[in-house]
């Protein structure tokens, strides 16, 4: 029956385009592979694969997931064999939760870099998590972790 | 930390987000009792004598909010006396608070007294969003 917008969700909404949702999920694999060879690697070589990491989650920070490397890969070799999409996608999830994996991976290798070795293996896994879950399931722990930030910020006030 | 423990680390991270993810897809999409005592602000309760509101809590970085708009969407509009309404989390924070409510988007249902009469977690499927619309209005008449 009646369909309103409550609030400010309305400007939730797609903004007119949006971007293909498997660009982002094919971002998180390639990311997801880098993570394991970092972990695996561990402190040395696997702090070098971290930072390619770190300088992505920059990038997608700022451009969004589609302005990436990995966006760049997917647009050139991946989506011309691909049917359209049957939907779009808002660019703004994906790029907060870029913004997120700049966080915890950042984290992670400052704190190696600083010398402290556990720290590789724990913030890459972590991050590892959350790009497998986006690959596999197109689920975003980044955008989850924002409305907890948000609760948690509402709380203090 | 050497090697082997990296690899276990990995793998038990793994295989514990793998669990969790399926707990919640246990769950996603599925109409879930509430405690009625709860008081929603004047604005969700129905309007124009609805039988029943959607209310979708949504955030502003959410990537299945939308989908889920659509669906309840669909949804409402052969079924006169259901209406959908979208709100913004951030502006009804003490609400999610005391809801407990974790994730976007999380819907209520509520019934035509202004009582909270379900929640449902997660984007539905077509066919989820059906089943929560036929269960409470059958079960009030």
């Amino acid at each position: 029956m009646s369909i309103t917008h409550g609030d400010r969700a309305a400007d939730v909404a797609p903004a007119s385009g949006g971007i293909d949702p498997r660009g982002p999920r094919f971002g998180a694999a390639l990311t997801a592979v880098l993570l394991v060879l970092a972990v695996v690697l561990g402190p040395g070589a696997g702090t070098t694969v971290l930072a390619v990491v770190v300088a992505s989650f920059a990038l997608g920070a700022v451009h969004g997931a589609q302005g990436t490397w990995q966006g760049w890969l997917f647009k050139r070799l991946v989506q011309p064999r691909l049917a359209p999409p049957a939907e779009r996608e808002d660019p703004r999830p994906p790029r907060f939760a870029q913004a997120v994996g700049l966080v915890i991976t950042g984290a992670g290798l400052l704190l190696t870099v600083l010398g402290l070795d556990w720290a590789l293996p724990v913030f890459g896994v972590l991050a590892l998590v959350a790009a497998v879950l986006n690959a596999v399931a197109g689920f975003c722990l980044g955008c989850e972790i924002y409305l907890l930030l948000a609760r948690f910020r509402g709380a203090r006030s | 930390m050497d090697l082997p423990a990296r690899v276990a680390l990995l793998l038990a991270a793994l295989a514990v987000a793998a669990a969790l993810w399926s707990l919640r897809q246990r769950g996603s999409g599925r109409v879930r009792a509430v405690d009625a005592g709860t008081t929603l602000p004047s604005a969700w309760t129905p309007r124009d004598g609805a039988d029943l509101t959607l209310v979708q809590i949504s955030s502003r970085y959410c990537s299945s909010c939308a989908r889920s708009a659509r669906v309840w969407t669909a949804a409402v509009a052969d079924r006169p006396g259901v209406g959908f309404v979208e709100v913004d989390a951030e502006d009804h924070l003490d609400v999610v608070r005391g809801l407990g409510v974790l994730t976007t988007p999380t819907t209520l249902i509520v019934d035509a007294a202004g009582a909270l009469a379900g929640r449902v977690s997660g984007a539905p499927s077509p066919r989820q969003a059906a089943e929560a619309l036929d269960q409470p209005i059958g079960a009030a008449r």
